[in-house]
């Protein structure tokens, strides 16, 4: 009951952040002078080309970018009505992009899909490997085993992104005939969902996964083994060990559940972590995420597409982080009763 | 004998064994105590027994021979697996912290109920009424809500009953007890003992309780073994060896257990006309928040009306219970928390001097006030950094106020550790190359750096063996006399405030129900719960063994004192000088 309460607080204060930071991105987003239209009509007047003004001017109406900045951001988030009544975020309409000469949503669609996909495949690589290789190097501290995983540890945190990415891509496809480039077979662009394109997909997403996921994985196995080492020696395990409990069990009944707060509350921080970490890479690969995009439209000032993808990130985010809170008063109730007691 | 270890010997690594040659044993329905000063390996013999020593330890030779119930085995040659099922089963533990002893994120009656599902295979709803019953007979009055508890949630007592239940609810032949009261107050530990007492007789289990406690071992003990860096020094019946101790090492063990008077000695305190520090009607409120996530605002009052004064150049204590408010009095004392509105403490930084109010001090005159006034600490081992050297540590607060060149501060830092008896060449050396005994005595050189005039000392000895509490307590005597400091002494161990107390406070749920000087407060307690704190005092004695049930009472609810003491609701009796120089919270 207590917990539910929670929750719906814990929900209503993420949308009320939510839009501080929409704000935040549309203000800075237009605090450079001039928009990508106003850009436009100079060139076309340097140009000569009077004929295109026409044009451009009607868009400037339609997208209600002659009107004041307060109003300019209560319309796109659809607070307001515009030209064409109200019309916003909320109301599912997510703007023009003037670079591409499309809807946003029409650019964004399948882009989103596959970030979050990557993203959440990537998550998942990082605690499947990180989590049983931290416990492990912590229970054997000071052994090979230890010392063996460090070292790749290390090495994993040092190599660049787009280095590993072009190694797998030379060597992935030449052993392993794995595919590189893309997230799924040209064939399948477009395409309706099939099992064929599934498994595309997933093949796809190995290399792209792991190349990500590296650096990450590593950084948490070395927080992880830190975390451990600090806690297999606290008296609550050598109780748990003098009544009797077998090995296992009792690494990850008791101080493996106090290691991992950390890592709970990180699931909130590790998704833009991974998506502005993944650029890069998703440049060098030629993966059809929305980081690609994200840069162009940055780049071209194209206010729209790049604000819906800078809140969607952002709404990404706050959804991790509220999750993560959420999981760590479940777990954890020394957080759930309100930190008295130490 | 139910229990018989021969010929111990345990090493880490590759040094010299650290136990040698050990042999104990415990007869069923015996309680044996192992008596030592930290480092004599006590500890270590007990955890060799179930296996849980730490990694890099070798158990070089040994036998440990136990016969429980139809087992006849060596305790130090089995299987992990054979080893599993004795721990927690056969043989239990119960260790020293209770605030750490339990998993913070496991609800108490699961941990308890975890150790019958392992050995007794019981499903959960049965495992939960036995824990149930055990609960009952532990002591714990709403047992539902132990059962649902979560440890933090607790107090020390509390968790310590928690963790007896966890030890016998198997019903064990053995219990070992690891300095299991070492934490507690005083009527808890009454209660605890008294507790493992009952349990023993009920159950006909064998205790081997580990202590550096003479007078918890002349009270509960049938035969003592008396331990020394890894030696046993000597052993046998509680009676011998408590009252004829044949070792030198022994004898000295129970000199420097400081002892409550019994007898009044002349009473020379006059209350100065001088004092260094005067307290006036303090009080202090904290605002505590309730329950989870969107608790209640509750008031708390900490310190509730205490005036005393301290007079320059003698020792003041405040003796009392965990949570009684003594420390929260010492915060306030310095400057560190603000008392509420109307409170006053004021300081004379001169005799007849103009005061300080210490409340409203700021920039400079706070400054200079810190440097007058300087604490020490209780816990030596994380009171000083462990990344800085002993140099850096005792010239730092210098440094902060601007005093003296480099070279100055050093020879004062050399100056006063060789003052606080050790050696100047320790400077360069980091807190992690001495011992409890001598960091406390680096945490008193850096407390003096300032040359202050005031020293709040918090439990300064309570986390130090007796004979290095003695040295201890020496020392700040010593210091006290001939550099003219005042102290306000802060401890919950009446026989040290007897010692060190010019003059003494006795205070109880943040308020001070009676003041005396020392020789007067323990040969003549007037307030029912100064007599409860007394007679909770065990002493190494085996003829003045105490009643652990009565005094496990307590001083009981304020409510069911004498009518003239009572104090409940808004009618709180006064502080009323009964005889000149003895103060007691009174109706008249």
């Amino acid at each position: 009951m207590e917990l539910l309460r929670y929750v719906t607080f814990r929900f209503f204060t993420m949308i009320l952040t939510l839009i501080v930071v929409s704000m935040l991105v549309f203000f800075i987003m237009n605090l450079p002078p001039g928009d990508y239209l106003s850009n436009q009509i100079a060139e076309l007047r340097a140009t000569g080309q009077d004929s295109g003004v026409a044009k451009v001017e009607f868009l400037r109406r339609e997208y209600s970018l002659d009107q004041p900045l307060w109003k300019q951001y209560l319309i796109w988030i659809g607070f307001w009505p515009g030209p064409h009544g109200f019309s916003g975020i909320i109301q599912g309409d997510f703007g023009w992009s003037f670079e591409y000469d499309q809807p946003v949503s029409e650019i964004v669609s399948d882009a989103l899909w596959l970030t979050v996909l990557l993203n959440l495949a990537t998550v998942l690589f990082v605690y499947v490997v990180a989590i049983p290789l931290g416990v492990l190097e912590a229970v054997k501290s000071r052994s090979w085993i230890d010392y063996t995983l460090s070292f790749i540890g290390y090495l994993g945190i040092a190599t660049p992104n787009f280095l590993l990415a072009l190694i797998l891509f030379y060597y992935g496809h030449k052993y392993l005939a794995l595919p590189v480039g893309g997230l799924m077979d040209p064939q399948y662009e477009g395409q309706p969902l099939s099992w064929a394109k599934v498994r595309s997909v997933l093949v796809h997403l190995i290399i792209p996964t792991f190349v990500i996921g590296t650096a990450g994985a590593s950084v948490m196995m070395q927080r992880l083994r830190a975390n451990m080492l600090d806690e297999l020696h606290k008296p609550y395990v050598e109780t748990a060990r003098a009544k009797g409990v077998g090995p296992i069990r009792l690494i990850f009944k008791y101080p493996f559940r106090v290691a991992l707060n950390p890592f709970v509350a990180d699931i909130g921080n590790l998704l833009p972590q991974l998506i502005s970490g993944a650029v890069l890479v998703s440049v060098v690969l030629g993966l059809q995420t929305i980081g690609p995009a994200l840069l162009t439209a940055l780049k071209s000032q194209d206010q729209f597409l790049a604000g819906f993808i800078l809140l969607f990130v952002a709404g990404l985010t706050l959804i991790g982080t509220m999750i993560s809170d959420i999981l760590l008063a479940m777990l954890d109730p020394r957080i759930r009763y309100g930190g008295h007691g130490k | 004998m139910l229990l018989q270890v021969e010929n111990l010997s345990i090493s880490f690594g590759k040094d010299a064994p650290i136990i040698q040659n050990v042999s104990f044993g415990v007869e069923r329905g015996q309680t044996l105590a192992i008596v030592g000063e930290s480092g004599s390996g006590k500890t270590i013999c007990c955890r060799a027994l179930l296996d849980i020593l730490p990694g890099s330890a070798r158990i070089d030779t040994g036998t440990a021979r136990f016969r429980g119930l139809g087992l006849d085995i060596d305790l130090l040659n089995l299987s992990n697996k054979a080893m599993r099922s004795i721990r927690g089963d056969r043989i239990s533990m119960i260790f020293q912290e209770p605030m750490r002893s339990l998993s913070p994120l496991h609800r108490v009656g699961h941990q308890v109920a975890e150790v019958l599902c392992l050995h007794r295979g019981l499903p959960w709803r049965e495992a939960r009424r036995t824990v149930k019953d055990q609960f009952s007979r532990v002591g714990f009055k709403d047992i539902q809500r132990a059962w649902n508890a979560y440890p933090f949630e607790m107090s020390g007592g509390m968790r310590q009953r928690a963790m007896i239940a966890m030890a016998i609810i198997a019903k064990p032949d053995v219990l070992i007890a690891d300095e299991p009261t070492t934490a507690l107050d005083v009527t808890t530990q009454a209660h605890i003992l008294g507790l493992i007492k009952d349990l023993r007789e009920e159950t006909g289990m064998s205790v081997i309780f580990v202590t550096h406690d003479l007078g918890v071992v002349a009270n509960i003990a049938d035969s003592v073994c008396v331990m020394r860096r890894g030696r046993v020094m000597e052993s046998g019946p509680v009676d011998t060896v408590i009252k004829k101790p044949d070792h030198g090492y022994t004898r000295k063990l129970l000199a420097a257990a400081p002892v409550i008077p019994h007898e009044a000695m002349p009473n020379d305190v006059q209350l100065a006309e001088d004092p260094i520090l005067r307290l006036d009607s303090v009080h202090k409120t904290f605002i505590i928040k309730t329950g989870q996530f969107f608790g209640r605002v509750r008031e708390f009052r900490a310190v509730e009306d205490v005036s005393f004064a301290i007079p320059r150049g003698k020792t003041f204590a405040i003796v009392g219970e965990s949570g009684s408010g003594k420390s929260t009095v010492a915060n306030m004392v310095l400057g560190a928390l603000r008392a509420d509105e109307g409170s006053k403490i004021r300081y004379w930084p001169k005799r007849g001097g103009e005061p300080l109010d210490v409340q409203t001090l700021t920039g400079k005159s706070r400054r200079r006030f810190q440097g007058s006034a300087q604490m020490v600490f209780q816990d030596p081992f994380s009171s000083l950094s462990p990344r800085m050297q002993i140099l850096d540590i005792l010239t730092e607060p210098l440094a902060i106020h601007g005093i003296g060149t480099r070279k100055e501060r050093r020879e004062k830092a050399a100056a006063l550790i060789e003052r606080v008896g050790l050696d100047p060449g320790m400077l360069r050396r980091f807190p992690h190359a001495f011992s409890g005994g001598q960091r406390q005595r680096l945490s008193i050189a850096r407390a003096l750096m300032l040359e202050p005039d005031l020293l709040v000392c918090d439990e300064p000895t309570s986390a130090l063996d007796l004979s290095v509490q003695a040295q201890v307590l020496n020392l700040l005597e010593e210091i006290r006399d001939n550099l003219g400091l005042s102290y306000l002494f802060i401890s919950h161990d009446l026989a040290v405030v007897a010692r060190v107390a010019d003059e003494c406070a006795v205070m109880h749920q943040g308020l001070i129900v009676e003041m005396a000087a020392p020789d007067v407060l323990f040969t003549q307690p007037k307030h029912p719960y100064t007599k409860a704190l007394i007679a909770a005092c065990l002493e190494a004695d085996v003829d003045r063994k105490v009643n652990l049930a009565t005094i496990s009472m307590g001083a009981g609810d304020p409510h069911s004192w004498p009518s003239e003491y009572a104090m409940c609701g808004t009618s709180l009796p006064a502080l009323v000088e009964t005889v000149p120089g003895h103060m007691v919270r009174i109706q008249t």
